[in-house]
């Protein structure tokens, strides 16, 4: 009887301490405002080294450009942020949420296009979003619907909605592509070369569109894209890798003002690329 | 889970591919049933070949399970695995959903249900479609029974037939599964499932040419092959004596098992695609 009701007050004492412990985490979470956090991430691929101790942070309401020359990494970092490929060692959260440990859940707070929008292109714009938002986690399908109709709203696609993806623009693609990362109320949308293909209207739709959603849903943005104009002009941070190693984070002004007379992001981006070192 | 499987059901039923498929069961029955009126004035009222009302369904499926069900299997695969595999399609489901693993568990179930539904209504239509097609008959002969079978024991037969017609499918499904997975396109997906449904043909022919004593174990090699068992071994194997019925159900298990499991640990584990 001893040894029963000994056994019961440690399971106790253990049971407050772990909960103590999910408390405490739980606290830090909800303070922190790192929405998007990589820390000495390493991808190889045999015997390449594609990434290399990659570490950045993206905070609450960032937009963030993800830049670098072709080759550099991105899709791969993208592909790992976005849990379609593991990686080698090192941590990705998502919301203070780890993006193997804990997939399921990182996932619920993240939109995303993953390099070019693909639809299913037999299903019409509409169909495809309430196809996937089934997936939306504790949802009914009645709210499902409506969450479709108001992203569709959104990106300014309701009137075309119900044709087949087929017979989009690629500029409507990229649309359809924001307004399915949004589908799930995402707290961060990481967009994978966005404005590949779009001309100028499309991208002054599309940049207009990203800062709406910032100002208005409080979005957090991770764009990687090499239209350095554009990203100038929406980015209040960046990442900047080279053959798979981080070469500088910071503000956009601060890289400007520190790697450009003219004042241009291009300008700084070529200097700092062809500068060959890390400055971080 | 359940909405993933509902998600991949849906996308499954939104090609028109699969309404076409099913919108060709009746043609084929009734092209079947065409060919079984001619074939039954070469033979006599008690033979096991002669196809009257109560035989049709089981008889119909029979070369169908070869050549229709195999076919249509091979291309709602490629077009549910390797097209969404290979466009990247996949992408927007795989960033949704909590692991590889149940997304491939749900999409090999999507799959398995639109199979087992085209098999119910190929089932419903060559029950109507024999009814008014053939003729009627009291007392039916089935193959490797000594008896006669009255309409309703033939139905039950058939129902029988059916159901073990589906674990041969799930078993070539599942080899078209494989395939779909590993094949770079939908033309390499349906022309490796094509060489491997010819092969499966002819393994049986070259077996019995090759061996020097035609007996148990050269039936057991020809086994081997789903389309052997769907051929003959099923008539076998529900029959009074029930041969192979063990061998045959073994072979199939094997054949999913195997290759089911190869594929979830390709879909799950290998990255280089997605």
């Amino acid at each position: 009887m001893e040894i029963l009701e000994n056994l019961i007050k440690s399971l106790k004492i253990s049971f407050i301490l772990i909960l103590k412990k999910k408390i405490r985490i739980k606290v830090v979470f909800i303070l922190s405002n790192t929405k998007l956090c990589v820390k000495n991430l390493n991808k190889n691929i045999g015997r390449r080294k594609i990434i290399q101790d990659l570490s950045f942070e993206v905070n609450k309401g960032d937009i963030c450009g993800f830049l670098g020359p072709n080759g550099a990494g991105k899709t791969t970092t993208i592909r790992m942020i976005t849990g379609l490929i593991k990686a080698t060692s090192g941590e990705i959260t998502i919301s203070g949420k780890n993006i193997v440990s804990n997939r399921g859940e990182a996932l619920e707070n993240l939109g995303a296009i993953v390099e070019s929008p693909i639809f299913f292109p037999y299903m019409s714009g509409r169909k495809n979003l309430q196809n996937l938002a089934r997936l939306n986690k504790g949802m009914e399908r009645k709210k499902q619907l409506d969450k479709v109709e108001e992203v569709l709203e959104i990106v300014g696609l309701k009137d075309r909605a119900k044709d087949k993806v087929k017979t989009y623009s690629l500029g409507m693609k990229q649309r359809l592509g924001i307004a399915q990362a949004l589908l799930n109320d995402p707290e961060i949308v990481i967009l994978d070369e966005p404005a590949n293909g779009l001309d100028p209207m499309g991208m002054k739709e599309l940049r207009e569109l990203i800062i709406m959603l910032k100002e208005t849903k409080g979005i957090t943005f991770f764009i990687s894209s090499h239209l350095l104009d554009e990203l100038q002009q929406v980015c209040n941070k960046l990442v900047l890798i080279k053959e798979g190693v981080l070469i500088w984070t910071g503000t956009t002004e601060e890289l400007i003002k520190e790697s450009s007379n003219s004042g241009r992001l291009e300008d700084a981006f070529i200097n700092i690329m062809t500068r060959n070192e890390r400055i971080i | 889970m359940k909405n993933l499987f509902v998600c991949e059901f849906e996308r499954i039923w939104s090609k028109k591919s699969t309404w076409l498929l099913f919108l060709l069961i009746p043609f084929v029955i009734l092209a079947s049933g065409k060919y079984y009126l001619s074939h039954n004035l070469e033979v006599g009222l008690t033979s096991a070949e002669f196809t009257s009302v109560g035989n049709f369904p089981a008889a119909t499926i029979q070369e169908q399970l070869m050549t229709f069900f195999n076919a249509s299997a091979l291309l709602i695969i490629a077009l549910a695995i390797t097209e969404e595999y290979r466009t990247g399609e996949i992408r927007m489901v795989l960033v949704r959903c909590k692991s590889f693993g149940q997304l491939f568990v749900c999409k090999i179930f999507a799959i398995f249900t639109t199979i087992f539904m085209m098999l119910i209504t190929y089932f419903i239509c060559s029950l109507v479609i024999g009814y008014f097609l053939m003729p009627r008959v009291d007392n039916i002969k089935i193959f490797y029974y000594d008896g006669f079978f009255t309409i309703s024991q033939s139905f039950i037969y058939g129902l029988k037939y059916y159901s073990y017609s589906f674990i041969t499918l799930l078993a070539f499904a599942s080899v078209g599964i494989f395939i779909g997975i590993i094949s770079r396109s939908i033309t390499t997906a349906i022309g490796s499932g094509v060489g491997f449904l010819l092969f499966s043909l002819i393994y049986p022919q070259l077996v019995y040419i090759f061996s020097s004593i035609k007996g148990v174990g050269t039936m057991k090699i020809q086994m081997l092959s789903i389309t052997h068992i769907q051929h003959m071994g099923i008539a076998m194997a529900l029959g009074e004596r029930s041969l192979f019925f063990g061998w045959s159900t073994l072979i199939l298990v094997v054949y999913i098992v195997v290759f089911i499991t190869t594929s979830y640990v390709i879909f799950t584990r290998s990255d280089k695609n997605i």
